[in-house]
């Protein structure tokens, strides 16, 4: 079950991680292994089976909302602010 | 080497009740343990010195205060669950410098219980390894022999243990995190049921399968670690209400006459022969202190590994899509906003983060969602119901943690021969299960015994898991 450099180059990019030419082989490598190794599920016949997702049923209660943390100490993690807010570059060009 | 940092807590817990000496004396004495060793096993990435001698100062003060267990008792924790006001990086360059502004519940229940949080340790970043090697923050060392891996990926809290830097560490198992790394350093690792433990605050890897548990030197001292973790948060909708075990109540269930599974799957040639023996005869031990042994057979064990990883970049490619070098940690500046996602992520994730990243996002994407991650989360089940049809005949399963011991460090290099590693700790992860690891008697390097139990029998495997312990160092 290989993959193809192309295919890696384009799941970089939906991640977005940017791939130098050797990472992009040494990737399109390693995850074609791990691919072929996990293609062994296809075998198993799972006709009528639910799947499985989070193992613990989930506590269907509600809480208030409630502000947990001040804003300052939030900012204080914040790479770049102004003004009290969170800078990020332009999102519309 | 001095004689309080050897202390286990019990034996500590006992020496402060009696006034044999004060929180700081421990405190200094395992800061001291640090200094000499840490610079070659660099199991601590944050050494909290300050914090930690003042908590030990407020516990002096007034011991009659507390009442928990682990009051005035220095306790190491991973680096991926968060505590205010120190460093936490996950292992990971891309939250370099970063000081979370909030406790993780556990870190509330032991500031809570009185206990001295007295530093971070080293992991494979993210959580994402099975050797301590791969930290953006150089590798653990094995303390029984440097030359070769702790485990991992709670590399630093088994190293920590072990070399008695800490009196009790909390690691996080996802696949066998806590237990893997205990077996390979010798000391005890308890994976809790999963929802027993609180996530909140811990930085999530795979939702689904993350668990906080205890790395400690004697399982009556895991006993004590979950007793003050454990119990529903409302800021986890995952944890739940087990009954409230006290420390006690986790060693004393009867473990007379119980039936005891041995999987023939957990045996396999390729494994290393003094880890088998030593399996067999700890189940003999079992065997001869009452409990009837049981043939099994697991025929899904071999999936468990590829379940594992779809299932686990799955979540991992959502979970690490909030770093982006906006909002926290470390950040690449560039003129778009594209850009600086990818510059930021590209130079501060590392390779094994990249590799499940793109797994994940390859196998929830259109045209291979149903293929791979609906058919491995369907397999899980399989897997799951496989567990509860064993447990119908037997009380608990005996097995090794690992088929082989610490290797030396680069020995394993490909990403697919390191998550061998996990071929007997990932089964019960899926499952949710409780499980162990105790140290049994081998010659060379150290191994551990996996006992793993029903969903919520934690007190039964660790009651059992305390027996064993005193029958083997009788």
């Amino acid at each position: 079950m290989a993959i193809s450099e192309k295919e890696v180059q384009n799941l970089a990019a939906l991640a977005q991680l940017e791939l130098s030419a050797s990472e992009q082989k040494k990737f399109t490598e390693e995850l074609g292994q791990i691919l072929s190794f996990v293609s062994q599920l296809q075998s198993v016949d799972t006709t009528g089976v639910a799947p499985e997702g989070a193992l613990a049923p989930m506590t269907e209660g509600r809480r208030d909302e409630a502000v947990v943390s001040d804003n300052q100490a939030i900012l204080d993690a914040v790479p770049a602010t102004e003004g009290g807010a969170v800078k990020s570059p332009r999102i519309l060009t | 080497m001095n004689d309080l940092a050897q202390l286990s807590v019990t034996e500590a817990r006992a020496g402060l009740d009696r006034g044999d000496f004060s929180s700081r004396e421990l405190t200094e004495g395992v800061l001291a343990q640090i200094r000499s060793r840490n610079s070659e096993l660099n199991a601590y990435l944050h050494v909290s010195l300050e914090p930690s001698l003042a908590a030990a100062d407020a516990y002096d003060e007034n011991p009659k205060r507390f009442t928990d267990p682990l009051a005035g008792i220095p306790i190491a924790v991973k680096d991926t669950i968060m505590t205010c006001g120190l460093p936490t990086t996950a292992g990971s360059k891309i939250l370099a410098g970063y000081v979370p502004p909030y406790d993780a519940t556990v870190i509330e229940r032991l500031r809570d219980a009185g206990a001295v949080i007295i530093g971070k340790t080293n992991c494979d970043e993210f959580a994402m390894g099975a050797s301590g090697e791969n930290s953006a923050y150089g590798p653990t060392r094995n303390p029984v022999d440097p030359t070769r891996v702790p485990g991992g990926s709670s590399s630093g809290s088994a190293a920590a243990v072990a070399a008695d830097m800490a009196m009790a560490a909390l690691g996080t198992d996802t696949g066998g995190s806590i237990r893997q790394p205990a077996g390979l350093c010798g000391v005890v690792g308890m994976r809790p049921t999963y929802g027993t433990v609180s996530r909140y605050g811990l930085i999530a890897m795979a939702s689904s399968l993350d668990t906080i548990g205890p790395i400690t030197k004697t399982v009556a001292d895991a006993a004590a670690v979950v007793s003050t973790l454990s119990g529903a948060d409302p800021r986890d909708a995952t944890s739940r209400e087990s009954k409230h075990w006290s420390a006690d109540a986790l060693l004393s269930r009867d473990c007379t006459g119980l039936k005891i599974g041995v999987p023939k799957q957990y045996f396999p040639e390729a494994m290393d022969p003094a880890v088998a023996a030593a399996a067999r005869e700890a189940i003999d031990a079992l065997a001869a202190a009452g409990a009837t042994i049981v043939p099994i057979d697991l025929p899904l064990t071999d999936l468990a590994l590829a379940v594992y990883y779809v299932i686990v970049p799955a979540e991992v490619s959502s979970n690490l899509a909030r770093y982006d070098g906006i909002r926290y940690g470390m950040s690449a500046a560039a003129e778009s906003l594209t850009e600086h996602y990818r510059r930021t992520r590209s130079q501060g994730f590392g390779d094994e983060v990249k590799r499940r990243i793109m797994l994940g996002t390859y196998s929830l994407s259109a045209g291979y969602a149903d293929k791979y991650y609906l058919q491995a989360t369907k397999v899980r089940r399989l897997i799951s119901n496989e567990f509860s049809k064993a447990f119908a005949g037997v009380d608990v399963i005996a097995t090794p943690t690992s088929p082989h011991r610490a290797f030396k460090l680069g020995e394993k290099l490909d990403p697919l021969s390191l998550y061998l590693a996990d071929v007997f700790t990932t089964p019960a992860s899926l499952a949710g299960l409780p499980a162990i690891s105790v140290p049994m008697p081998i010659t060379g390097l150290p191994a551990g015994l996996q006992l793993i139990g029903p969903r919520h029998s934690d007190d039964l495997v660790m009651s059992l898991a305390h027996r064993y312990e005193q029958s083997a160092s009788a």
